[in-house]
């Protein structure tokens, strides 16, 4: 068990289980402020990016299955001296 | 006058125990990472920083004492075991108690105790991620300070070495993840209404920590 694993699988979890799921809610809650009549703007162009980021992850894992959507793009390490 | 046997044990024993005492300054860095007021945050001269520092420290004392030779002081560090076997076995019990009792045990423990109180902070409206980071920190001590030790180079720059590689580890690996938990919270912040931008900002600032250093170095040139 590492601090760098927990922080991953987290950021991991946030972006394919969280985000999906609240994609749903939002595009729900803003076809129902719609038939309600009123503002249904934020909810829906909050909904996409969930949305997007759940189908970024369903193309991330068709083509590499164990690499996780969220890791890091190694950085070569900065020479700060 | 040579010195005492019973000193240069004393010596020895204080020497093995550096370790265990930075596993300790581990322990003690996770609990006040939760403590420290405002979120996760870290205030230079907080109790996180003051306790990661001492955990360098201790892990590069030997090092570190190398700079008395410099200074013209002779540190003659007592080489081989301890003779005295009830110092032996002081030093191998409080060593075993601090690994097997403390960070096998204990941490996880307390670890699990910040998961409930991610809960409560939630019901009470708070946020819960600084007990989830702490939680997870405290389950990473032991790999937190193999981490540690791998970045020890053994020179008398050995403190500075591992902070150093400690900063790099900090702004190349783990701060993109952070940028990706920021993202993350932009978008929901967006949905229901609340201040987004300032999350973009962190987000391209976690992402280019290492370009803002070099940006201050050249702008100090």
């Amino acid at each position: 068990m590492s601090f760098y694993n927990g922080i991953l699988n987290l950021t991991n979890w946030g972006g394919n289980v969280i985000l999906p799921t609240l994609a749903g809610l939002f595009i729900a809650i803003a076809i129902i402020q719609f038939s309600k009549g009123s503002a249904y703007q934020h909810a829906m162009y909050g909904g996409l990016p969930c949305k997007q980021q759940c189908r970024k992850s369903r193309g991330t894992r068709n083509t590499t299955s164990t690499t996780a959507c969220f890791a890091p793009t190694p950085i070569a390490p900065c020479s700060w001296r | 006058m040579a010195t005492p046997q019973l000193l240069n044990d004393i010596v020895n024993v204080l020497l093995l125990l550096a370790p265990s005492a930075a596993c300790l300054s581990l322990v003690l860095a996770g609990i006040s990472l939760r403590r420290e007021g405002g979120g996760i945050s870290f205030v230079i001269g907080g109790s996180f920083t003051k306790w990661m520092f001492w955990a360098v420290v201790f892990l590069t004392l030997q090092p570190l004492l190398g700079w008395f030779s410099s200074f013209g002081v002779g540190v003659p560090l007592p080489g081989g075991g301890i003779s005295s076997s009830w110092l032996a076995t002081f030093q191998s019990d409080v060593g075993s108690f601090v690994t097997n009792f403390v960070v096998g045990r204990l941490a996880t423990t307390v670890a699990a105790y910040f998961v409930l109180r991610a809960i409560l902070d939630s019901a009470a409206g708070g946020n819960p991620l600084q007990s989830i980071l702490t939680a997870m920190f405290m389950l990473g001590i032991q790999t937190t300070y193999n981490l540690l030790q791998s970045y020890n180079s053994g020179t008398q720059y050995a403190t500075a070495d591992v902070l150093d590689s400690l900063w790099t580890y900090l702004a190349s690996t783990i701060m993109p993840i952070a940028a990706g938990l920021a993202i993350i919270g932009a978008i929901i912040n967006f949905a229901t209404q609340r201040p987004v931008l300032r999350l973009v900002g962190v987000a391209l600032g976690l992402l280019s920590v290492a370009a803002v250093w070099q940006l201050v170095l050249a702008m100090a040139a």
